[in-house]
């Protein structure tokens, strides 16, 4: 079970970060995608690999860490705000500057030193 | 519950004023000028009541201390909110005498949610809790970044926003990856548990809580703008609207606020008064080894940083961008009296913070009040055409430029030599290096300065040039308020420094934000249950495998599931089925 989550997290954060590498931002954004995915399972993972527990301590002998699931629940609602928003955001430079590359338009006003 | 009514007021305002159908301006204005000064006073209120000893706390969300959302105004807190409530009475003042809040209809819904951010992020009591404040104050200055253009009407440069937006979503990628960190090993988020819990950890859970620990540290590293991580900085800050520079300057300082509770947190200080645990502070040994490596990697970082912004502030071209770079020259200084000063430095440290945000916000409303060219030093336009500037202008520029390079009669001085004399040669190995950055770091921005002023207010026109008309009292006003806080600060030099010290007593003895988080738990023993969290998890995790051996599962499956503590497995298979 471990190594199955272990594996998903570096496949993810490692798919992650070299994506975020990329020159062109919705790749750029992709990255950003699955890295927090990575992240929320990490969190997830933080309370302890408990399966077929319910996170409640009053139940049962045996019972999840409630905290991390509510953790990562706030994260995956932050992640998803975020993610729109820089997708948004992407489409809107691209639009203004032409292309989707990130460094594009740099000093279009001519404000930054060349 | 001041605390929680200091966090409902702007966030009520900004959904209500996105809720509000009819834009209109002057209501707007009204209600969010109304909202800053009871803003101030909470603040006061939170200053004060810190300070005879009690900080007020609260919680939020329904659940006892540990587990429900934790919000703490000790004295540090406290001072920053004031800092941050009057920034923002002056950022609102200068945007609504330049009609800067008018053509975007957010501007004002987007600025009382970054004063929500804010505020969250200064008393969040919990590391989790601060990255969500942390969420919502980028999300604010995302939004005012890009959607609010200034006097000048110049509307972002994608590449900056860009840089800006996806820079600060990795940073709170890897900031909640170090959440994750800590929680796995030291099974709480709570900044006062996790202070007396961390020195008692075993081996294997130091090394991830380490881990974890300078992961959040290279985090806050990035929102304060520290060296390797600063080149976002300049760009942005020029590029934003006055009034949303004034309120970027308290960005970086959150940034640095975080690295101070983290600094706390990895020398044990906050949990020092909690009974059965050894006080750390002064000197002695930190009580994680984290503490040993955060220091001196600060203490560089801060001096590059310094370096690099001084080195910066001579490169820029045009005041927009030199203002810029007095930022991380501030949190240079800052960070390096902290990191190498003990509580000395973080008093001459909070006395600069203070006076550095003040004076660089007010430099900012400063560059929004000259044509925009000059602001810029666009090429081949470096004199305004024709017109000299207004003299009042040029006076404000030289009272700020005197507080920002610490020449002495102003409180730039002051701070300094509180900083200087906090690392003076008998506390450290270290201090000739940072005396020297610094003093060469503030020789440089005199000259940088000077050569501005000589350039914007100074140039040879002949004589006949006319000056330009002043600008109307309520427009200069906002800028003259902060720029004041130099000659101010300097009268009341004896008052802030004693305040100044008091906060840092308070914040690195630790002792009343401990109580003051112990009071909220439900019983008298400080968060028992939670306290015992690792412990009784392994009771569960034995307990579990145990059970699963009833149900006829191999026993050594389940024991694998606690990851990374050889302690449960063996007792699991101790365990008689």
């Amino acid at each position: 079970m471990e190594w199955l989550l272990a594996a998903a997290i570096g496949l993810l954060v490692g798919s992650g970060v070299y994506l975020l590498l990329s020159t062109q931002s919705f790749t750029v954004v992709l990255g950003f995608l699955l890295l927090s995915y990575g992240v929320n399972l990490l969190v997830l993972a933080g309370g302890r690999l408990v399966v077929r527990e319910p996170p409640l301590a009053s139940t049962g002998p045996a019972a999840a860490d409630p905290l991390p699931q509510a953790l990562v629940l706030t994260a995956i609602v932050i992640g998803l705000g975020m993610t729109a928003f820089a997708l948004a955001l992407a489409l809107w430079a691209a639009r203004r500057s032409g292309s989707g590359d990130v460094r594009a338009a740099a000093g279009d006003d001519g404000d930054d030193d060349p | 519950m001041m605390p929680a009514l200091v966090l409902l007021l702007p966030l009520g305002l900004g959904a209500f004023f996105i809720l509000w159908p009819r834009p209109d301006a002057t209501l707007r204005r009204g209600l969010a000028l109304a909202a800053g000064l009871w803003l101030l006073a909470a603040a006061l209120w939170l200053l004060e009541a810190a300070l005879n000893g009690t900080p007020a706390a609260a919680v939020a969300g329904g659940w006892p201390a540990p587990y429900g959302i934790v919000l703490v105004a000790d004295a540090l807190a406290a001072l920053l909110l004031v800092v941050m409530a009057l920034l923002a009475l002056a950022a609102l003042g200068h945007a609504a005498a330049t009609d800067a809040d008018r053509p975007h209809r957010g501007f004002h819904a987007l600025f009382q949610l970054q004063l929500f951010g804010l505020a969250g992020a200064l008393l969040a009591g919990d590391l989790f809790n601060l990255f969500v404040f942390f969420e919502v104050l980028l999300l604010a200055s995302y939004g005012l970044l890009l959607h609010a253009q200034g006097r000048q009407g110049r509307p972002c440069p994608p590449a900056v926003a860009l840089h800006y937006v996806l820079l600060n979503l990795m940073g709170s990628t890897l900031f909640l990856l170090a959440v994750a960190l800590v929680y796995a090993a030291a099974g709480t988020l709570s900044m006062s548990q996790l202070a007396a819990r961390l020195g008692s950890l075993p081996a294997p859970d130091q090394a991830l809580a380490g881990a974890g620990l300078m992961l959040l540290a290279t985090v806050l590293a990035l929102k304060a703008a520290l060296l390797p991580l600063l080149a976002w900085l300049p760009g942005t800050y020029a590029a934003a609207p006055a009034p949303v520079a004034a309120l970027f300057t308290l960005l970086t300082k959150v940034g640095v606020y975080g690295l101070v509770r983290l600094w706390t947190i990895a020398n044990g200080g906050i949990a020092a008064a909690l009974p059965g645990l050894p006080a750390p502070l002064p000197g002695g040994d930190p009580a994680h080894p984290v503490a040993g490596l955060l220091g001196p990697v600060l203490v560089t970082a801060a001096l590059a940083t310094l370096a690099a912004g001084a080195v910066g502030a001579l490169a820029a071209r045009g005041l927009r961008r030199l203002v810029a770079w007095l930022v991380p020259v501030s949190v240079g200084t800052l960070l390096a009296g902290i990191a190498a000063g003990g509580t000395d430095g973080l008093a001459g440290a909070l006395y600069y913070l203070v006076q550095s945000t003040f004076i660089t916000a007010g430099l900012f409303f400063l560059a929004d009040l000259l044509p925009a060219a000059v602001a810029d030093g666009r090429r081949g336009q470096e004199t305004p055409p024709g017109q000299r500037p207004a003299p009042v202008l040029a006076v404000l520029f030289l009272l700020g430029a005197m507080g920002i390079a610490g020449l002495p009669p102003l409180s730039g001085f002051i701070g300094k030599a509180l900083v200087l004399s906090a690392v003076a040669p008998a506390n450290g190995p270290l201090w000739a290096w940072i005396w020297t950055v610094v003093l060469a770091a503030s020789l440089a921005l005199v000259l940088a300065l000077t050569r501005t002023g000589i350039r914007l207010f100074w140039t040879p026109l002949g004589a006949g040039a006319p000056a330009a008309a002043a600008p109307s009292l309520p427009v200069l006003l906002p800028a003259l308020a902060l720029i004041a806080a130099g000659p101010l600060l300097t009268v009341l030099a004896g008052p802030a420094t004693q305040l100044a010290e008091a906060v840092a007593r308070q914040t690195r003895d630790g002792g009343s934000y401990a109580a003051a988080v112990a009071k909220l738990a439900p019983t008298a023993a400080p968060a028992a249950p939670s306290s015992t969290r690792r412990r009784s998890g392994r009771h569960q995790e034995a307990r579990q495998s145990s059970i699963d051996c009833r149900h006829g599962v191999e026993p050594g499956a389940s024991a694998r599931t606690s990851m990374r503590d050889p302690v449960p497995t063996s007792s699991a298979m101790e365990q008689p089925p």
